[in-house]
């Protein structure tokens, strides 16, 4: 009896220990792609110096929306995975 | 998606001076931009006006354009091939905006790499604007006196049908030749350039 209540108990452990580990690879990949979306702002930012007057207003609201999305994704996976 | 953006009279007037044989349409995510207004590059010397402003023709953005439509539905397909269906569905939840995030990298770094890859014709030179991936720019131009042949290629069913092909521009002494690719009106182009290399040797700048 005891037995059996030690197994369910390390079953339990490693269950939530694959979640545990599972959650840290999605935060870690999303806090990747949110680098990316800053390096994506300063490209923007980069190209709209060499060619300017074209989109500039839209390009730079996107870039920065787009960064934003991927802070906001970031934050709800850590908070709620 | 029109081929062609001019601006306002001022411009048209422009473009009857210089007698360019291009309809005049409208549209900013335009292929060729006659006399933009308002658009400047990162070289451009005082006095310097742009005459053409040259991107590849849409119809190349078509394949990626097609690609994005896939990955966008790919979930819905997927959703009857439960390969996820293992995880929390929180898990589940957060791998779906994780992939829409990814498609929507896809899709803004295909379209800045198409509106940003840009081709000028000034009054005084051609620019060729070249990003190649997300921190490597090259820019390089010559002065139309250094040009020495233009010529232009068209060829498949598909160039024919949109007419679009590739502009290629020889250059004299240790200057880089231009291959202008995927334009639209490559004739046209030509003919603009022979006409601003014309004016230049003879009346001076336009």
């Amino acid at each position: 009896m005891a037995s059996g209540n030690f197994l369910g108990i390390e079953g339990f452990l490693s269950i939530n220990s694959i979640w545990l580990v599972l959650k840290f690879f999605f935060c870690f990949a999303i806090l990747i792609y949110t680098i990316f979306t800053f390096v994506v702002i300063r490209q923007v930012e980069m190209m709209l110096q060499v060619l300017s007057g074209q989109l500039e207003i839209l390009l730079r609201f996107i870039s920065r929306l787009y960064f934003l999305a991927a802070v906001f994704t970031l934050l709800a996976a850590i908070f709620f995975l | 998606m029109s081929d062609l953006y001019v601006a306002g009279k001022e411009e048209q007037k422009k473009i009857d001076d210089l007698e360019l044989d291009l309809p005049a349409q409208k549209g900013r995510f335009s292929s060729v931009n006659v006399f933009p207004s308002g658009v400047r590059f990162e070289t451009q010397e005082e006095g310097e006006n742009i005459v053409l402003l040259l991107r590849m023709h849409w119809v190349t953005n078509i394949p990626w354009i097609f690609l994005s439509i896939i990955f966008l539905l790919a979930p819905l397909v997927l959703s009857s091939f439960p390969i996820i269906s293992f995880l929390p569905w929180r898990f589940q939840i957060m791998s779906l905006i994780i992939w829409y995030l990814l498609v929507t990298a896809f899709i803004f770094e295909r379209f800045l790499v198409w509106f940003f890859n840009v081709y000028i014709i000034t009054d005084q030179r051609i620019v060729d604007v070249d990003f190649y991936n997300l921190l490597y720019k090259e820019v390089s131009d010559a002065q139309l006196e250094k040009i020495q042949d233009v010529t232009y290629k068209m060829g498949g069913v598909v160039r024919i049908l949109f007419d679009f092909g590739d502009v290629f521009i020889q250059t004299a002494g240790t200057e880089p030749n231009f291959d202008f690719l995927a334009v639209a009106n490559p004739s046209r182009v030509v003919s603009v350039l022979e006409k601003l290399r014309e004016r230049k040797k003879g009346k001076g700048v336009p």
